[in-house]
């Protein structure tokens, strides 16, 4: 135990390090939240990045508020992750066959930005094969950004904030993002640089 | 000739997506709650950041006449304009209708029917951009909310006052939905601050 006690303080001073800088420019209400992100992902849309056209966004994309805090997620998604991540549920899809869904929850008091409490984004490159890069480079199956709140286990651990490539077993810290960055990564990145 | 029905988010959307034209949209909201419509569309607009002037009518179509064309503009207040003042609107084609940028006109249906009615040249020019505002879109509903309930309670094998029994005990479930499902059952307040 005396072995581990250093390291958790150190993944434990890390993670207040990351969590020390919250994303910025945060709008102060969920509805304002809800309405940027519907609006990157119809711009997305517009400019032919994902497919399926905007109907989807409209359709697919939900806000839950309650007293202060709220959920932005897939209304018909089933509850949890999409863990079976089979695309029969809401999803997202890029150009390149590369498909995506989130969750979020915050906490909006009106008067200062946005706190988000927690999220996980998730994009799914099992279907993508990227034959401009060589052989020996794979493709993650999964990208996942997880954010949890701050009394859930992995915070008591240093891991509230990681993302997860390509397996649960294998995670590592991550800055705090904001979901509008976090969708900028998915919708133009984590793909060869310059195929957009 | 059925209305589109459109949310203040994807009316916002569509409005800032014609930037750049002249084109004139009207949107038809419940008489009574006008005033919210007016103000969620506000919302709406200044949330994706796009620019534009507001016009207050009140008992006069003059400022809507001396609107900026190069300018997106959101017009309200029609519902205090006189039968003499929908027939003026009317002559506004010939000279101020034609904009470099769009125009959202917000208003009942009371009103719609005044501009069939006294300014049917106007009314023409609005053509089919006309939009009958949802509420709540894009909002969860209660079967959704129920269903998600469902659902968690079958995944994790315990019912919804079980889960609340869990958390007010402070034992957290091991799982990133925890927080959803507290906020769910509009319980945000056990998580902690």
């Amino acid at each position: 135990m005396t072995d581990v006690e250093p390291t958790i303080q150190r993944a434990l001073e890390l993670q207040e390090r990351i969590c020390s800088v919250p994303p910025r420019n945060l709008p102060t209400s969920p509805q304002a939240l809800f309405a940027q992100l519907r609006q990157l992902l119809v711009d997305a849309c517009d400019d032919g990045l994902l497919i399926g056209g905007t109907r989807q966004v409209w359709d697919t994309i939900r806000l839950h508020t309650s007293r202060n805090e709220f959920v932005i997620n897939f209304g018909k998604q089933a509850a949890t992750r999409n863990q079976g991540r089979t695309k029969s549920n809401p999803h997202f899809e890029r150009r390149d066959g590369a498909w995506f869904d989130f969750a979020l929850t915050a906490r909006a008091s009106h008067k200062q930005p946005i706190e988000i409490i927690s999220y996980s984004f998730e994009l799914r490159l099992d279907t993508v094969t990227w034959t401009s890069r060589p052989s020996e480079e794979r493709v993650p199956a999964y990208v996942r950004f997880d954010l949890n709140p701050d009394d859930h286990p992995n915070a008591i651990h240093g891991h509230r904030c990681h993302v997860h490539i390509g397996s649960e077993a294998f995670s590592m810290p991550s800055p705090w993002l904001s979901p509008l960055e976090i969708l900028d990564l998915f919708i133009g990145g984590f793909m060869p640089v310059g195929r957009g | 000739m059925e209305i589109p029905l459109f949310g203040a988010g994807e009316l916002a959307s569509r409005f800032r997506s014609e930037a750049a034209t002249g084109t004139w949209i009207c949107l038809i909201g419940p008489e009574v709650r006008i005033e919210v419509v007016s103000s969620e569309m506000v919302h709406a607009l200044e949330a994706i950041h796009f620019s534009f002037r507001i016009i207050q009518l009140d008992r006069s179509v003059k400022p809507l006449i001396d609107a900026p064309t190069d300018l997106p503009i959101v017009a309200t207040g029609f519902g205090t304009l006189s039968d003499e003042e929908w027939q003026h609107l009317d002559q506004l084609r010939s000279s101020r209708i034609i904009r470099d940028e769009p125009a959202l006109l917000i208003m009942s249906p009371t009103s719609r029917h005044r501009l069939t009615r006294l300014a049917p040249n106007m009314a023409s020019f609005v053509g089919g951009q006309f939009f009958e505002f949802q509420e709540d879109s894009g909002r969860l509903s209660e079967d959704e909310r129920s269903n998600r309930l469902a659902e968690l309670q079958r995944q994790f094998d315990m019912t919804n006052d079980q889960f609340l029994a869990m958390v007010e005990t402070r034992a957290i479930l091991d799982e990133p939905a925890y927080a959803e499902w507290l906020v769910l059952l509009n319980r945000g307040d056990l998580l902690k601050r």
